[in-house]
């Protein structure tokens, strides 16, 4: 946490709503693509992302500074994603902002990778939202386990035996559509390693 | 090795999270296994996969929705300095009520409430003494009204032993009193109590993070 952002959330928690706009605001994208890849879709996931915002401004007072903001936001827009797919009560996961990025992409082979991107985001939504949480953390957000046991609030061996278990679910799901088994994949990149 | 055994631990060792001795045994496995060489591939492959996946670019119509909620976020106060100031004064006028009446230098707050008690405790006292003296032929004093009229002179030190042992006689019936204890721990710990709660909703307010 640097020292501006320490200043702000002292600001924000002695009442002043600019400097928590200022905070949100910066780590508002990150949110986002949270959310959007929790609900799976734009409309859900923006009313998540004010919703957590509104939360967040409640709750300041006991943020105490055990682990960063941006962490802390994680975890109240999780709960918030989890609120509104409840209230919902739809499916997880669609494909609707994929296709519309899918769309942006004008490059050779593009078609196919789309695809597989399609079809994990799919087998993504599949999963329960607390496997889901861990594999989006971990494997997309790039969080450390013990960012992710301190957004989950789980210890760091579970939240690894979890990841585990997701990526066992994740994998059987992506094979069945004959997408990661086969060796030949068209970019080549997915044989290196992170 | 087992291998479907070893391929559920095969993500622990892409982490590098088994034991160094487990780590070991695996690499000499998965030198000699092609299946576990394949699945770890497609362990790798996934792991890809996943990061490849496009960053979703939050809307400049997003934006300017928080930008308007925000102005509209109600107003937060910091924590009122009435809470943790209440919960001292409760705390400091438990103990000293507690103090007070236990400890007052001079006649005991304790015996000052007893008073009336004490009182009647003198006279039973006295009543007590005059019939003893009556039963064996002695002085009759008389009535307390008769008494009090009299000089004091008139007993000496006879007297002043009646009023000490009346006072001692008073004292053990006090101490024997179990309403006025009760009465004292219940206003000591009322005000704790009272104190406590204050101090519990202080510390909750400040606790990190909704569930």
């Amino acid at each position: 946490m640097t020292q501006d952002e320490r200043l702000l959330i002292e600001q924000a928690k002695n009442g002043d709503g600019d400097a928590f706009t200022q905070l949100y605001l910066a780590q508002a994208p990150r949110i986002y693509a949270l959310c959007l890849r929790m609900c799976g879709n734009d409309a859900d996931a923006q009313d998540a992302v004010q919703e957590a915002m509104l939360k967040a401004w409640r709750h300041l007072g006991r943020f105490r500074g055990q682990s960063s903001f941006g962490t802390w936001l994680y975890r109240i827009a999780l709960n918030a994603c989890r609120d509104m797919l409840r209230r919902r009560k739809a499916p997880p996961a669609s494909l609707e902002w994929m296709q519309e990025k899918g769309r942006q992409i004008s490059q050779p082979g593009f078609e196919q990778r789309s695809v597989e991107r399609q079809t994990l985001q799919a087998a993504l939504g599949r999963l329960s939202h607390g496997h889901r949480a861990i594999v989006v953390l971990r494997e997309i957000e790039g969080l450390s386990y013990d960012e992710i046991a301190q957004t989950l609030r789980l210890p760091v061996g579970t939240v690894r035996s979890r990841l585990n278990r997701a990526r066992a679910q994740l994998r059987q799901s992506y094979q069945a559509e004959g997408t990661i088994g086969s060796e030949d994949t068209s970019n080549g990149q997915g044989r290196t390693q992170r | 090795m087992n291998c479907r055994r070893n391929q559920k631990k095969l993500f622990f060792y892409k982490e590098g999270a088994l034991s160094p001795r487990n780590m070991r045994r695996m690499q000499r496995h998965l030198q000699r296994c092609a299946s576990c060489r394949a699945a770890l591939q497609a362990e790798e492959r996934l792991s890809c996969a996943l990061g490849q996946l496009p960053e979703p670019q939050m809307p400049a119509a997003l934006r300017t929705r928080l930008i308007d909620a925000a102005r509209q976020l109600p107003r937060r106060r910091p924590l009122p300095l009435l809470l943790p100031v209440g919960a001292a004064a409760a705390l400091t006028a438990a103990l000293l009520l507690y103090a007070g009446i236990r400890y007052l230098p001079g006649q005991s707050a304790q015996l000052r409430l007893a008073q009336p008690m004490m009182q009647e405790a003198a006279l039973e006292s006295d009543t007590a003494e005059d019939s003893a003296m009556a039963d064996t032929g002695g002085v009759v004093r008389g009535t307390d009204q008769v008494e009090s009229a009299q000089p004091a002179e008139q007993y000496g030190a006879k007297a002043a032993q009646d009023a000490a042992d009346t006072h001692l006689t008073a004292d053990r019936r006090q101490r024997q009193m179990p309403s006025l204890r009760w009465y004292h721990g219940a206003i000591a710990a009322g005000c704790a109590g009272a104190a406590g709660l204050v101090l519990w909703r202080v510390r909750r307010r400040g606790r990190a993070a909704p569930k």
